[in-house]
C-alpha cells in the first residue's frame, strides 16, 4: 500500500517535472509572431506556423478517414456481427493493431499509399497513414462505447417495431455517442503527435510555403521537434525554438484531449 | 370473469430451443381478446421464453430455435418472410425492469410513433397526452415533459414504458412482471392501469405475485419445467384445480 502510494508519487514528480521543464524553456519562445510566421535564417529564428498548419491539416484528413470507418467497423462487430470465431479472431486483430509499432505504420504506408496507390509523399498518404494507425483505437472504444448501451434499451426499441438499423440509430448511437466521440478524439491526439508515420510519407524538413492542397508535402509539428532537437546544425542555439514547439504540440493534444473532456462531461449532464 | 372465447392470440404446440435445451416442451394456449390472462410458474420455468416468442424478441438470439405455431387474429406470427416490425408493432411489451431510453419524457412516449412515420408536431402531442393520461402519469409529468425520463422514480419510469408502448396503440400488451421492482404503491397504480387497459388490449402478463394473479387476472396458465399444466379461468386455477401439481404451487408449497 505504502509502497504503492510512494510509486504514484514517484511517477506524478517525474511528469511533473517534465512539463515544468518543457513550460519555463518553452514559454519564452512564445509569442503571437511564433506561432504565426514561419521560420527564418535557416531555422534559427521566427515561428513555426507551416508546422502547426500541416499538423491541423493531417489530423483532419486522420479524422475524415479514421472516424468513419472506426465507428462503421464498432458498429458492425457490436450490433451485427455474430459471436462467431470468426468476428473473435477480427476483434484479436484489432486490439493487436493497435500495439503495433508506429514506424512499421510508416513503411506500410510508403508502400501501400505513397507507391502502390501512387499519393506520393504527400499530405494525403500522410493522413491515411496516421489514420491506419488511429483505425484500431477508435474501432476499440467505439465498441467499448456501444457495449455500453443496455441491451434493454435495443429491446425496449425493438418491442416498439424499430427496425434493428433504426434501434441503432435512434437510441443505441445517441447514447454510445460521448464514448464514440471521447474515443475518437484521444485517438487523434496520439496520431497528432506521431512522428514515424508521416516520416517517409509527406512530411518534409523546412517549406517555404504552406501547403495548397492534399497533394502538398507539409511541415509537422512533432517532425519540426525532431529536426530542431537532433538534425539541426546549431542545436544549443535553437533549443528554446523547440522548447517552444514541444509547448505547441503539447499545447495541440491537451486541447483535443480537454475537448474530449468537456463533451463527456456535458453528454453526461444531458443524459441522467 | 369474463366469457370471452374469441381468441386473440393462439398458441399452437410451441416448441423451443436454445442451442441443445429445450425450453419449451410444446406449449398450446389460446389467449383471448380485451382479457387478461397471467402466467405463473415457479423460477426457470420459460414464462419469459414464452413472453418473448410471442413478439418474436428471440429473432434476435442465434440460438433459439421455435417450432410450432402462433397465431395472431388467426395468421401465423411465425413465418419468416413475416414483416417483424408490424408484428411487435401490434404486439407491445412492458419489461421486468423499466427501461425508458436515456432521452426526455415526451421523447420516450413519441418514440414508436415517431418510427413508425407519425412526425407532425401537433398530432404527436396530442397522442403523447393520450398515452400519458392513459397510464396515469399526465397530473404528474406535465410541466416536465421535456426533462429526462431517467429522473423519474422506479415506478414512474415503469408507467412511461406503459405509456410508450400504448402509444403505438397495440392490439397485445405483454408484461413480464412489471411491478417486481415497484414499491407497493405503485404496484396498485400499475394494476390499476392494468384493469383499465384491459378494456381495449388482450394482456398477457408473467407474475410471481399469487395476489396479483389473482387481483387483476381474468385467466391464469400454470407452466412448470416447460410444460404449460393447466389453464383456466383465474378462479378455477386457485380454487379448483385439477394437477396436482398446480395445487401445490398455488398453495405455496413451492416456488
Ligand atoms: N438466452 C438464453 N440462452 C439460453 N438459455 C436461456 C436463455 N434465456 C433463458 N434461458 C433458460 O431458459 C429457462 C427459462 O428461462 P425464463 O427466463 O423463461 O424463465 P422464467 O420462467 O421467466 O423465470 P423467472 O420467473 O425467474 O423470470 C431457464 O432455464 C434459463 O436458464
Ligand atoms: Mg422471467
Amino acid at each position: 500500500m505504502r509502497l504503492l502510494m510512494l510509486c504514484t508519487l514517484i511517477v506524478l514528480v517525474l511528469f511533473g517535472f517534465i512539463f515544468w521543464d518543457i513550460f519555463t524553456k518553452g514559454a519564452g519562445a512564445l509569442s503571437w509572431e511564433f506561432l504565426l510566421t514561419s521560420p527564418r535564417k535557416g531555422m534559427t529564428a521566427g515561428g513555426i506556423l507551416p508546422a502547426v498548419v500541416g499538423t491541423v491539416y493531417v489530423t483532419l484528413i486522420t479524422a475524415v478517414f479514421a472516424v468513419p470507418f472506426g465507428v462503421a467497423t464498432a458498429i458492425y462487430l457490436n450490433e451485427y456481427a455474430h459471436d462467431t470465431s470468426g468476428t473473435r479472431l477480427i476483434r484479436a486483430a484489432i486490439r493487436n493493431l493497435a500495439g503495433v509499432p508506429s514506424i512499421v505504420y510508416g513503411l506500410f504506408g510508403v508502400a501501400i499509399f505513397v507507391q502502390g496507390f501512387g499519393l506520393g509523399a504527400s499530405l494525403l498518404a500522410s493522413g491515411l497513414t496516421l489514420g491506419l494507425l488511429t483505425l484500431p483505437y477508435i474501432v476499440a472504444t467505439g465498441e467499448e462505447a456501444l457495449r455500453n448501451v443496455p441491451g434493454s434499451h435495443r429491446e425496449g426499441a425493438l418491442a416498439l417495431g424499430a427496425t434493428h438499423w433504426q434501434s441503432i440509430h435512434s437510441v443505441v448511437l445517441p447514447e454510445a455517442m460521448p464514448g464514440i466521440v471521447v474515443g475518437a478524439l484521444l485517438g487523434l491526439s496520439r496520431a497528432a503527435g506521431e512522428t514515424a508515420p508521416i516520416l517517409f510519407t509527406g512530411v518534409a524538413f523546412y517549406l517555404r510555403y504552406l501547403p495548397t492542397s492534399v497533394w502538398d508535402e507539409f511541415m509537422a509539428l512533432p517532425y519540426h521537434l525532431f529536426i530542431m532537437s537532433t538534425q539541426h546544425h546549431a542545436i544549443q542555439e535553437v533549443r528554446p525554438l523547440a522548447y517552444g514547439t514541444a509547448l505547441i504540440l503539447l499545447g495541440f493534444v491537451l486541447l483535443l484531449n480537454l475537448s474530449a473532456f468537456f463533451l463527456r462531461a456535458r453528454y453526461r449532464k444531458n443524459f441522467r | 370473469m369474463k366469457e370471452t372465447t374469441q381468441s386473440k392470440l393462439e398458441i399452437r404446440n410451441l416448441h423451443l430451443h436454445f442451442g441443445k435445451k429445450e425450453i419449451l416442451k410444446g406449449i398450446s394456449l389460446h389467449v383471448p381478446d380485451k382479457a387478461i390472462t397471467a402466467l405463473i410458474g415457479p423460477s426457470g420455468c420459460g414464462k419469459s421464453t414464452l413472453l418473448r416468442s410471442l413478439n418474436r424478441l428471440h429473432d434476435l438470439n442465434p440460438d433459439a430455435r421455435l417450432k410450432g405455431n402462433i397465431l395472431l387474429d388467426g395468421k401465423s406470427i411465425l413465418e419468416k418472410k413475416k414483416d417483424v416490425t408490424d408484428i411487435r408493432r401490434r404486439i407491445g411489451m412492458v419489461f421486468q425492469k423499466p427501461n425508458p431510453f436515456p432521452k426526455t419524457i415526451f421523447e420516450n412516449v413519441a418514440y414508436g410513433l415517431k418510427i413508425n412515420g407519425l412526425h407532425h408536431t401537433e398530432r404527436l402531442r396530442e397522442r403523447v397526452e393520450h398515452a400519458l393520461r392513459e397510464s396515469f402519469l399526465w397530473e404528474e409529468v406535465h410541466d416536465q415533459l421535456d426533462e429526462p425520463a431517467l429522473e423519474l422514480s422506479g415506478g414512474q419510469q415503469q408507467r412511461l414504458c406503459i405509456a410508450r408502448a400504448i402509444a403505438v396503440e397495440p392490439e397485445v400488451l405483454l408484461m413480464d412482471e412489471p411491478c417486481s421492482a415497484l414499491d407497493p404503491i405503485s404496484t396498485d397504480k400499475i394494476e390499476h392501469l392494468m384493469l383499465r387497459l384491459r378494456e381495449r388490449f388482450c394482456i398477457v402478463i408473467v407474475t410471481h405475485n399469487m395476489q396479483q394473479a389473482q387481483r387483476v387476472a381474468d385467466f391464469t396458465a400454470f407452466m412448470y419445467l416447460g410444460n404449460l399444466i393447466e389453464h383456466g379461468t383465474t378462479a378455477e386455477i386457485f380454487e379448483n384445480p385439477q394437477q396436482e401439481l398446480t395445487k401445490n404451487y398455488v398453495s405455496g408449497n413451492f416456488g
